[in-house]
């Protein structure tokens, strides 16, 4: 299957700390890809080259056959459709309601009728699981959880084939980390859409993702769970065999 | 007739066979279209989906939405041959519960302008009200520092002196030059009426150094650096510095506010003071009428 995104040889250096040497992963269609990695290995730095947040020092970056750092910004703005991005802390904007962020790119990008806008708007709203009454909240009104909610709502509202998650179930109870990880495979599966997800949930590591790449020695590791348990590498050896991993691998 | 559907009529019968894209790029044209549509006499329609290229959640949701109008009308209306992916992603959008809009109550206009003048002056009388505690918080946290110098934040201070008053001088000297330069020539031209264009240099002079300098710089400072402090501190709040410091015993007023205050008070002072040995300098000067006129 050809991949949606392709990371080959990606350099990112910092001064003279080097944070990805020669780093190299595929994003394919409809799959969940979890990114694992210790502080400061630079997973969000990964995401945010992918995305072109930030220029990598060498190496490219090839959305459907497109190298993205060889793109014109006006192409580069049609690349950008391809994906959804929700940030760890959500990112909603905080003078908008929820409905209104869930509607901004409806306005931007589209010549719908404000009446369409508004109704497509709560539709994501349920689409997500949020109850009616969230949608003209503010999102300092709102629980860590519900932000969350929103900022996937705001992120999915014009069907990218990508969506890219920062810790998605970060600073959520076990409860409503386990549903927002059901109401992922849920879209997922609807959807059909390629996920790329970092996050530190063995849970939804174990539970959700189709294939786990492990940044460790400033390169990545691709495997599904059972191959990286069997990886010789310390470090991999200690984020899958510690206690609090071997509780959810044993089970 | 349309590029994203064509429809076929069998008396009371009607078939809509999609085609093309149908995303939320196309909905506003699709929507077009489909209200030139007629509808007199259908019983029945059915929606065919074999030939759908592409359908994503928005247009899924039209779609559905198309039914639901069509049957409130009566009319018995279904899909059709539609690709497995595009029938889960209609079925999965069907069993949404259908949005209650959340109902909000009507205001008259009227009413609104009384309620957001209200909201105003509300908001005014809470400014004030916080402001006043503010001054309070100062006159209780001054004497407090006077007495216990010891958490005198003495580096904090010379920093933000030089942050407020040694960073901001290019700026006022700056708005000094082209304020002076404005007053000069305006007022050499109304000095002319009077043969007494000699009074111009004393004119900028006294004006900047005695009366605009302090003003300006007052203002420059204000301005620069008031929107710096809500800068910083508001991120402080953001955060949780400001709270951490207060879980810890230290008052934020004390830690944050009087650096910042006593710094301004001092980078002012200096800068609206005016060296004795400059003003005296100035007095001594000769009489601008005992300058050469031919020297100008």
């Amino acid at each position: 299957m050809r991949p949606l995104i392709e990371v080959r040889n990606l350099v990112n250096r910092f001064g003279s700390n080097v944070v990805h040497d020669g780093l190299n992963v595929d994003i394919l269609p409809k799959e969940i890809i979890g990114i694992v990695g210790g502080n400061g290995t630079g997973k969000s730095v990964l995401l945010r080259t992918i995305v072109g947040l930030q220029r990598p020092t060498s190496g490219t970056v090839t959305v459907e056959g497109k190298d993205i750092g060889q793109l014109s910004a006006e192409e580069f703005r049609k690349v950008q459709k391809l994906w959804g991005v929700l940030f760890q802390k959500g990112a909603l904007f905080s003078n908008l309601t929820v409905i209104e962020n869930i509607a901004f790119q409806l306005r931007e990008k589209t010549t719908l009728n404000e009446e369409t806008i508004d109704r497509l708007a709560r539709m994501r709203v349920e689409m997500v699981g949020l109850p009616a009454n969230a949608g003209p909240k503010y999102p300092s009104e709102l629980s860590g959880g519900m932000i969350k909610r929103a900022s996937l709502a705001r992120a999915l509202v014009l069907d990218p084939k990508v969506l890219f998650l920062d810790e998605p179930t970060s600073g959520l109870d076990s409860v409503a980390a386990e549903s927002f990880d059901q109401l992922i495979r849920d879209l997922v599966k609807s959807l059909g859409i390629s996920v790329f997800m970092i996050t530190h949930d063995l849970d939804s590591l174990a539970s959700i993702c189709d294939r786990i790449a492990v940044l460790v020695d400033k390169k990545i590791k691709t495997g599904t769970l059972a191959e990286h348990l069997r990886d010789k590498n310390p470090w991999v050896q200690e984020y899958f065999h510690n206690k609090r991993a071997r509780f959810m691998t044993r089970g | 007739m349309s590029s994203y559907f064509s429809v076929q009529r069998e008396q009371a019968t009607l078939g809509l066979t999609l085609k093309g894209r149908w995303t939320v790029a196309e909905l506003s044209e699709i929507r077009h279209d489909l209200e030139l549509m007629t509808l007199d006499d259908v019983k029945k329609a059915t929606v065919h989906g074999q030939a759908l290229e592409e359908l994503d959640t928005s247009a899924a949701w039209y779609l559905h939405d198309l039914i639901l109008r069509l049957q409130e009308r009566g009319i018995m209306a279904g899909l059709r041959d539609f690709k497995d992916h595009h029938r889960h992603l209609y079925e999965r959008i069907a069993r949404l519960p259908h949005e209650e809009a959340v109902v909000i109550p009507y205001i008259s206009p009227a009413r609104a302008l009384i309620i957001a003048i209200g909201q105003h002056f509300a908001g005014i009388w809470r400014d004030c009200y916080q402001g006043i505690g503010f001054l309070g918080e100062f006159f209780v946290a001054v004497p407090a520092q006077i007495f216990h110098p010891k958490g005198f934040r003495f580096r904090s201070i010379v920093f933000h002196i030089n942050e407020i008053g040694v960073k901001a001088t290019p700026i006022i000297a700056l708005m000094a030059f082209s304020i002076a330069f404005v007053v000069g020539y305006q007022g050499a031209f109304q000095l002319q009426k009077f043969d007494a264009t000699i009074y111009t240099v004393d004119l900028i002079v006294l004006s900047t150094l005695r009366e605009m300098g302090v003003l300006i710089t007052a203002i420059m400072i204000a301005g620069r650096s008031g929107s710096a402090f809500a800068a910083q501190i508001g991120t402080m709040k953001l955060n949780e510095e400001i709270d951490a410091l207060q879980t810890m015993g230290v008052s934020p007023f004390q830690a944050l506010v009087l650096p910042r205050l006593f710094a301004i008070l001092i980078a002012l002072l200096y800068r609206g003071y005016r060296p004795k040995v400059l003003r005296k300098t100035w007095d001594a000067r000769p009489s601008p009428l005992s300058y050469n006129r031919s020297f100008w």
